[in-house]
């Protein structure tokens, strides 16, 4: 079952550019799909990187399997491939997860790693925790409630 | 669009599975038993058994 809670997914933009409405649905007993949308980055005012949006602009479909023996585990995350498409990369793993594509240059996790038991046939049992964005703060915070994190120089 | 790549079982982790189940078999056929009552070919099933759990002897039982 897709999840996305504070500390579990979800987290908000504060006063930072941030934003994704990139979006995960299950779509089958044994299929997600991220939808297609757009995500923003922060950018880093100290170090002159500006914010930039990158769009998904079709689905991405994956049909996912379980081990007939061995737990296994899947992930996702928006980046950006070899000839330059934002596009969604899904790997799986029982050992090691196997590298990224050539080129591929990550963005953002969409979908953190969870775990299918042997035999799992169906996701509606699989905690899933996905990426959300919500703009500003918690309801009933603001600004002044949050520590803000300048780092060091 | 969306690129799925499957994980592939590193084949060493796989070996160590098969032989730490396969020793498993083989310890719990001959749990209990008296060392000398084992015959030697009980016995040499057994040593080879320690040795492959040990990493010292591949999956055919040669030393490494």
């Amino acid at each position: 079952m897709i999840q996305s809670q504070v500390n579990k997914g979800k987290i908000y933009s504060g006063v930072t550019s941030l934003a994704s409405d990139i979006s995960v649905v299950e779509t089958g007993l044994m299929q997600l799909t991220v939808k297609a949308g757009s995500f923003t980055t922060t950018g880093d005012k100290r170090l002159g990187i500006a914010p930039q949006t990158f769009v998904l602009l079709s689905d991405s479909v994956f049909n996912l399997t379980s081990d007939v023996a061995m737990t296994k585990f899947y992930k996702a995350e928006l980046g950006v491939d070899a000839a330059g498409v934002v596009d969604v990369l899904m790997r799986s793993r029982i050992d090691d997860y196997p590298d990224a594509p050539v080129g591929w240059q990550k963005i953002h996790d969409i979908v953190f790693e969870f775990a299918l038991p042997p035999n799992t046939l169906s996701l509606d049992m699989v905690d899933i925790l996905v990426l959300t964005v919500e703009q500003g703060f918690p309801a009933g915070t603001t600004a002044a409630d949050w520590q803000m994190q300048i780092g060091q120089v | 669009m969306g690129k799925l790549i499957e994980g592939q079982r590193d084949p060493k982790v796989v070996l160590i599975e098969k032989q730490e189940a396969k020793s498993k078999l083989i310890f719990g056929k001959h749990k209990r038993k008296k060392i000398d009552s084992l015959s030697k070919a009980e016995l040499d099933e057994l040593l080879t058994a320690i040795c492959q759990r040990l990493g010292i002897a591949d999956e055919a039982g040669n030393l490494l």
